[in-house]
Formats: structure tokens, sequence, C-alpha cells
């Protein structure tokens, strides 16, 4: 293996004046990749995946968290335990979406479910729009959720987005936007309620997408906790 | 500052109040990542000027690396180099470039991100990564747009100006991604931002597509 | 933001420095705002280790909080063109550091699902240590037991020193719930120090 020749690197680091930040920049960014798994690692996401086909879940995103830990030199340990939260998290969305949901679409929901969206949102959403693909609606779901939207809040918006047929381009502007702004040191919630006017806004001049999706009555939304009916009503056709 | 005179807590206070020891390191890198902002911010007010369709590809400015860097990381060989580790012996820097200023010639464009489900409802939208690494022998990028896979995104070298560039087709919306260089050193953007990473620890960077 | 000047990273004295640090503060951030690449820097001086401590008490990890400081003064960058010189820059600073935290803070949430699996950290002992490290370990305990609300609050008000309408612009939340959570902090810091001291 090479490297780092520390005392080197630190002599050259302190010997360049305008390039030596960027030369400290690039220690801090690399570092090497070691993409071999021990044989307990390889035995244990074997057995995942195993029991992932067993249960009707997509493998192929467990297969690719494998190969996120080993580019990124991950210990064993690290990948068997990402494996496995994934697996669950991949098996509470298809719970809550659906044995007939598509791999993207749970995929999609185990990033909202990590994030901190609730299992009761996600069934909430496919009540609402059964026919669309929940993918891109959930991954906005996901981002607005880290950007820190309360859950609540964020639901409420791709719900009413959803309702309003916008396109997945518009829910992943208005994602875009709101980490964007919170970057910008706009409060999460405040940049969310100013985007979803600007998208609402723009709704009545831009063509929706080809989706068919349930019409459901106004608000109430949202299951609260002491309240176990689907917080999202679905009226019937 | 104490509302009730409260001696523990004023413990406390007195405690948490000194200053940090500051690693003069790290508040350089800090600089570094600023100046990189600012010269983006040179090269989008240089391609606003430029009309067409490359001002709206994902733009990120490259002539920081030209400019800036000399040398990055310095490696000692072992005794038995291994096969696979041939790392950088220069200059290595992760930037992304508007297309119109590139000039690595003609990138293979790999459709990645669009699913057959998504196909009909989202258009993919165009997007140019670019990495200087002269002296890499092959560099690829990774992400969750190809499932991580290096194989996948393979970048064209130009040797001229030693820029690595690829063109993908991704999906609006948020994405994380990073290089590899010759298979073995993980290299993320520094100049996009750091997209955390609960798993493992080790952050890629963030590219949103579709964003205005 | 777009002249051509050299970059300079490396800072040189300014030439006349106001007497009066807030006018002095004030004046670095409006030539900040218009482009100046010293006058940030400036910046990053004067801020830098107050971001840092504030960023190491919320996380408890120098990497993390080093990391989020450096995101923090990126934003600020960005976003100084949009920032309005009305409104204070400190209070504006920490709700993009607060914000920053508070992303890392889920990220090291979900991280503290590993310790299900059996590594309970033990808690220190404090026999064998110095009693003022002991001390100081206890503090970063219970601050790290608090919610990070409380937390966020408390460290704004009783270590960065910041007025409850500064804290309210920087997290969102209103003067009498600021006061709560600070309150709530304080009891809760209170009682499980004087567990600690009891033992």
């Amino acid at each position: 293996m090479w490297r780092l020749s520390v005392p080197v690197l630190f002599a050259a680091l302190v010997s360049l004046a305008g390039s030596r930040g960027v030369a400290a920049q690039q220690v801090a960014y690399a570092a090497s990749v070691t993409p071999e798994l021990d044989s307990a690692t390889q035995a244990a996401v074997a057995r995942e995946y195993a029991h992932a086909r067993e249960r009707g879940i997509p493998v192929e995103p467990l297969v690719a968290k494998v190969r996120e830990g080993q580019l990124k030199s991950a210990r064993g340990p690290q990948i068997r335990l990402a494996v496995t939260k994934l697996a669950a998290r991949l098996d509470s969305a298809r719970t809550a979406l659906g044995a007939s949901s598509a791999p993207e679409e749970l995929v999609a929901g185990a990033d909202a479910l990590k994030e901190g969206a609730g299992s009761a949102s996600l069934r909430d959403l496919r009540a609402l729009s059964p026919a669309r693909s929940l993918a891109a609606p959930l991954g906005t779901l996901a981002q607005l959720v880290a950007s820190g939207v309360q859950p609540h809040k964020a639901v409420e918006m791709i719900a009413e987005l959803l309702r309003r047929n916008a396109s997945s381009t518009q829910l992943a502007t208005l994602g875009n936007l709101v980490e964007g702004d919170v970057s910008s040191g706009l409060r999460p919630d405040e940049s969310a309620s100013i985007r979803m006017r600007g998208i609402e806004g723009s709704l009545g001049s831009l063509s929706g997408d080809k989706v068919t999706t349930a019409t459901v009555a106004a608000p109430p939304l949202f299951t609260h906790p002491s309240n176990p009916k689907p917080a999202v009503p679905v009226r019937k056709p | 500052m104490i509302e009730r005179e409260d001696e523990m807590i004023q413990r406390i206070v007195d405690e948490l109040r000194p200053m940090p020891h500051v690693n003069a390191e790290a508040k350089a890198r800090l600089l570094v990542a600023v100046a990189a902002e600012r010269e983006r911010d040179r090269e989008a007010a240089r391609n606003a000027v430029i009309p067409g369709t490359a001002r709206r590809w994902m733009v990120r400015g490259s002539a920081l690396a030209a400019a800036a860097v000399v040398a990055a990381l310095l490696l000692r060989q072992p005794s038995q180099p291994s096969s696979t580790a041939a790392i950088a012996r220069a200059s290595q820097t992760a930037t992304t470039a508007a297309a119109s200023m590139a000039p690595a010639p003609a990138p293979a464009v790999a459709q990645l991100a669009g699913t057959a489900a998504d196909a009909a409802d989202v258009a993919l939208q165009p997007v140019q990564l670019v990495f200087r690494a002269p002296t890499a022998s092959h560099v690829r990028v990774v992400g969750d747009f190809n499932a991580w896979d290096a194989q996948q995104a393979p970048m064209v070298h130009d040797t001229e100006s030693g820029l690595w560039s690829v063109n993908l087709m991704l999906r609006p919306g948020r994405h994380v991604y990073a290089f590899v260089v010759d298979d073995t050193l993980w290299v993320r953007d520094p100049r996009a931002p750091a997209a955390r990473d609960a798993d493992f620890g080790r952050p890629g960077s963030v590219l949103l597509v579709g964003r205005p | 933001m777009t002249d051509a000047r050299p970059l300079q990273l490396l800072r040189s004295e300014p030439a006349a420095a106001p007497e009066n640090p807030a006018e002095a503060r004030s004046l670095l951030v409006h030539a900040a705002k218009t482009g100046d690449v010293r006058a940030f820097a400036e910046l990053v001086d004067t801020y830098y280790a107050r971001c840092l401590r504030f960023a190491l008490h919320m996380l408890s990890d120098r990497s993390d909080a080093e990391e989020a400081v450096q995101d923090t003064f990126v934003r600020v960058y960005r976003a100084l063109p949009k920032y309005e010189e009305r409104e204070a820059f400190e209070p504006w600073l920490f709700r993009i550091l607060a914000n920053r935290c508070r992303t890392t803070g889920a990220r090291e949430r979900r991280r503290a699902e590993v310790v299900e699996f059996g590594d309970v950290p033990e808690r220190p002992a404090s026999t064998g240590h110095d009693t003022a490290i002991a001390w100081r370990e206890e503090i970063g305990m219970a601050l790290a037991t608090l919610p990070s609300e409380q937390r966020e609050a408390f460290l704004m008000r009783h270590v960065e020193d910041l007025s409850y309408e500064d804290m309210s612009n920087a997290t969102g939340a209103g003067v009498s719930a600021l006061k709560m959570r600070v309150k709530r902090a304080c009891d809760s810091l209170r009682l499980r120090l004087m567990e600690v001291m009891d033992d």
C-alpha cells in the first residue's frame, strides 16, 4: 500500500503559501479506498440479501449500500450494520406503501423514514395517490425533512402537491430550493412556506404530469397519534 | 447574564465559556472552501455572458484548480508497491465546470438515473462533472445515481488540460457523489456542500439537479 | 463578488480600525458583503472560535464541529449578498450555524442507534481523574443528554450571551418558548450535576 508521508506532507503544506489550503483540503477530502470484504461480512450480507428476497424487498439498494461502504473503506461491521438498517427501513417502507410498490418508491420511502418521516405519513401519501409513482414525492419529503422542515408540515406540503398533480420536476425543485434556502440561513419552515407558495403559483401556468391521483376532500390531514384513522381521507371514485 | 443567582449554573457556564483551541489547518481549509466559492461565482458570471443552453448546465468553476493547486498528496512508495495503488503524484482537485468552459473533449454520456417508471414523469437533465487530476490513470464518478458502481461512469481524460469529465443525465432532485481515482482514492468535491453520511461517516458531495 | 482581483487568502492589517468594536464589526460585515475577501477573512477570524465553541458543545465531536463551522462560513459567504444589514449579523450567523449543527445532530442521533448493539459506553469514573477533568466530563455528558433544542437555547443564552430577541431571530422560536427551554435546560443540568456532586 502507498501511504501518506505525514511529516513530508505537513512540511509541504507549510511551505505552500496560496496553495497550502488547497493541499490541506486534498487531505481532508481524499481517503484511500480499499474495496474488499472480509469473509464474515460477505456471509452476513449474503444472508441479508437472501432474507430480503424472501420478504419481497429489492436487493439492489442493499448491494449499492455495500458498494458505498467498500468505496468508503468502511469496516465490515459498519457495512453489515448499514445493510441491516437499510433492509429494515425498506421493509417498513414496503409495509407502509404496499407490496406492489416499485423498488425506487421503496428506496425513497426508506430515505424518508431515515430522515424522520413516519410510516403513517407514507401510508397516507399512498392512500392519497395510489396510482402515481411516489418515488419523487417521497424523495422530496426526505429532502425537506433533512433540511429541517417539520415532518408533519413536509408531509402536508407533499400531499397538497400530489392533489394538485404537481410534476416530479416541480417536487424536486421545491426540495432543492428549500435545501438551498436553509443553507443560506433561512428558517426551514419559513422557506418551505414561501417556496410552497411559489410552486403552487406555478401550478396554474405549468402543466402537471400525466399522473393519476385520487381526488380528495380538503384537509383534515395526517394521522394524529391518538387518531388511528387514515390521516389523508381518500374520496372513493 | 444568569437571571437567577445560581452558583451551579455559573460553574457550568464558566466551564463552557473558554474558547476552544483553533486548528489552524481547519481554518485554512475553511478559507480555501470560501475562496473556491468565490471562484465559482466568477465563473458563473463569465458563463452568464455566454448564450445558449450551456448556461443551464450544472456549473462549478475550474479556474481555481488551474491557478492555485501546486501539490496535494505526497506519497511514499512502499517496498512492495500494490498494483492497485498507483495514486496521484501531483495535483488533483475535484471540480465541476460549465460545459462551455470545460476543454475536455467529447465526454461520454451516461444514462444513469432514469428508471422506466420515472421516464414518463421526469425530464432528465444534463449535468457535466469535471475533475482535475493530470497524473491519474483513470477517474470514475460514483454516486447514488449509479448505485455507487465505479464501473458505470468512467470519466474521459483530456491530456492537454489534465481534466477528466463525464456527462450524465440525472433525475431532478438531490444527488450525492464523489470521485474515485485509480480505483483507490476517494475524493469528494471540496466545493460542493458535504453530504452527511450516517452509515459510514465519510461524506460525499451534494448535487442539486433542477434548481432554477 | 465578481471582480477580477487575484484571490487573497492572506490578510493584511486594516488601515484604520474604528475604536468601537460593534462599529468595526458592522463595517467588516458591510465590506465582506460587497465582496472584500480580506474583510471576509477578518470576519472568519472574529467569529471562528465562537462558532467552533458553539458547534463543539452542540456536537461533542471536533471534526464534526470543524466541518459544521466550515460549511457555515461557506454558506454565509454564499448568502451575504442577500443579507440585510438591518438585521444583526450575529443572530444571522448563529442561525446558519445552528441549522448546520441540527443536521449533523440528526445524524448523530441516528448513529446512536449503534449503541443498541452492545457498545454502551462506560461512564468515566471520577476516581483517578483530576477533579477538574472529571467535572468537565460530567458537564459535557450532562449537556449532551439535554434535548438539542434546550442545549442550543442554553448555549446561545448563557455561553454566547445572545439576547432572547436575538435567539428568537436565530432559531425562529418565540421568546417565551426560548425562556422555557433555557429554564428546563438549567433545571436538568442542575439536577444532574447535583447528583454527581452528591456521589
